[in-house]
């Protein structure tokens, strides 16, 4: 569905990414994480040909993006990290607005706003952050996209409507609508992502296939010995195997837990060295 | 998919009018009320101010665009001297309209939701355009009205609707050049540079040029033709028209006009098309 070939934005002579490239497949959720700055809204704006690339292409279900703008558009709905609008509309206009642009749209207004709690009769310079970031979410989704992107979809919003939004994504995407999003919120990226690309510095850093990895959770084994050593490792093996091996250490506290891919990702979220000391059993 | 369609259009173009719409009554109700406050007085101090145009320094007419007191005895050469002022006012507001229908959206973040909807750069580009020459045009109408009300209400004898029209017919010229300056420094400037800080540097710095165009030696004449309120002068057009002064109204300064306008809106359109949003 995306298609991203050594992407390149200059910003003077700063990186804002440099040789980006990525696929996203058609019916998946994929999260797009990384530290701030890291190139995340970058990436984004130049698919939704805010900013143009200084090098390489995109390409969203074979479009290109800077060519075949407008028609991208009709085919993404879009949900910026900050939500701005005419401050002196009310929802209902801002909303309106928008279905101007795309056939069919003005019907789902009334049903999305329903499903988010959504007061059309205030003006935007009334709304909090979270209820500008709903408006921004049903403004996306009345077109029926074929892709949404979001960037920071989830800032903002409280956990019942976050939950909300999650589901209704996970249904579109059974539907067949691909889901492209960036975030800060690991956990939420961990729980309903099929996959997650880490940018790090204006490039791709790593890929995880959430999937598998869930298939292939590995444990994390924090403990002491008596020499006051503290160890923390991550395990994937057979269970009556790590604790015969643990027994013939001189343990004094010890926790094992599922391990959250959380933790993973947060090393990419440090610079130089990683977060936490891998050890092998 | 076609880059620019009607419908697309039409709904950019209403929405950029509506946000602007208490702006747009509130300066076209003040502007055809200052011009006829001013008109309205015209019969009570038509001989003062003749006495008073003739104690005047020439400099200090110049500055209000007037190079030929002798002709100010008549009611439109009286509009021409308030038309001079109104003038420069539709013109700043023009060069900040200019560069604030693009630059505004950008500031805000606004842009992100507009342009996110399945629209073209040249519908948004297209769009804004004509809604600020719309809002301009309405302006000076505003000012143009209230001139020929206020005329048929208090000189009817001694107004001429032709020079009038015709010399607001310049100042339009002229806001559309400042509208035009606007739309190029939104477009082509770096997001950090202010457009209409720029195209009111402008303005004043081409006003100022004209002035000194008019009072200085015979060797900055030249100056005249880079002050759109030197080259469109309504004052030096209703001159002429009178048969008084220098002579007929120069066509070059519509010439100038004419070339630069489209050179400035057209410009937008090319730096609009790969501008970073």
């Amino acid at each position: 569905m995306i298609a991203v070939s050594n992407l390149t934005k200059l910003y003077g002579k700063k990186y804002g990414i440099k040789d980006v490239s990525f696929t996203v497949k058609k019916g998946e959720i994929c999260g797009f994480v990384g530290q701030n700055g890291a190139g995340k809204s970058t990436a984004i704006r130049t698919l939704m040909n805010m900013i143009f690339p200084t090098d390489g292409a995109a390409r969203i279900d074979g479009l290109d993006c800077v060519a075949d703008a407008k028609l991208v558009k009709r085919a993404v709905g879009y949900v910026p990290g900050e939500v701005a609008y005419y401050e002196g509309s009310r929802v209902s206009a801002i909303l309106s607005y928008a279905a101007e642009f795309a056939d069919g749209a003005q019907k789902e207004i009334a049903g999305l706003c329903e499903y988010f709690e959504l007061d059309t009769s205030r003006r935007i310079s009334e709304l909090s952050l979270g209820n500008r970031k709903k408006v921004g979410i049903v403004q996306a989704l009345i077109k029926n996209p074929r892709l949404m992107i979001l960037d920071e979809p989830t800032n903002g919003l409280d956990p019942l409507i976050q939950e909300k939004l999650f589901k209704l994504l996970r249904e579109k995407r059974d539907a067949g609508m691909t889901v492209f999003l960036s975030s800060h919120n690991l956990a939420e990226v961990e729980k309903y992502c099929d996959r997650v690309l880490i940018i790090k510095d204006g490039a791709i850093v790593d890929e995880f296939d959430l999937n598998e990895r869930r298939k292939n959770s590995k444990l994390k084994v924090a403990y002491t010995t008596a020499d006051g050593k503290n160890t923390v490792l991550s395990y994937g093996g057979d269970i009556n195997e790590l604790l015969k091996t643990l027994s013939a250490k001189k343990i004094t506290t010890i926790t094992i837990t599922p391990e959250s891919l959380e933790e993973e990702f947060m090393k990419y979220y440090y610079t130089g060295t990683q977060g936490a000391e891998d050890e092998k059993l | 998919m076609k880059s620019f369609e009607i419908k697309n259009f039409k709904s950019i173009y209403i929405n950029e009018l509506k946000r602007r719409k208490k702006s747009l009554i509130v300066w076209c109700a003040a502007l055809f009320g200052i011009t006829a406050l001013y008109m309205l007085l015209y019969p009570m101090v038509k001989d003062m101010f003749v006495t008073q145009m003739q104690t005047f320094p020439p400099e200090l007419m110049e500055l209000f665009g007037m190079s030929d007191s002798s002709a100010f005895t008549d009611y439109n050469s009286y509009f021409a001297s308030i038309a001079a002022i109104i003038i420069v006012i539709i013109s700043a507001f023009a060069v900040s309209l200019g560069g604030g229908i693009f630059r505004e959206e950008e500031t805000s973040g606004s842009i992100e939701f507009t342009y996110a909807c399945a629209v073209s750069r040249t519908e948004l580009w297209a769009a804004k355009t004509t809604a600020a020459v719309t809002i301009v045009t309405a302006l000076i109408v505003s000012v143009t009205l209230s001139a020929l009300v206020c005329g048929a209400i208090s000189a009817s004898d001694e107004i001429k609707s032709g020079v009038i029209i015709t010399g607001m017919l310049l100042a339009y010229l002229t806001a559309l050049l400042f509208v035009g300056i606007g739309f190029f420094a939104a477009c082509f400037l770096k997001k950090s540079v202010k457009p209409a800080a720029v195209g009111l540097g402008i303005l004043f710095g081409t006003y100022l040029l004209g002035y000194l165009s008019s009072i200085g030696p015979k060797g900055l004449e030249f100056l005249k033709y880079i002050c759109p309120f030197s080259f469109l002068s309504v004052g030096d057009f209703v001159v002429s028209s009178a048969g008084i002064g220098s002579g007929a109204y120069g066509a070059a300064g519509i010439i100038i006009a004419v070339i630069l306008i489209p050179m400035l809106v057209f410009g937008s359109y090319i730096f609009y098309k790969k501008r970073d949003f």
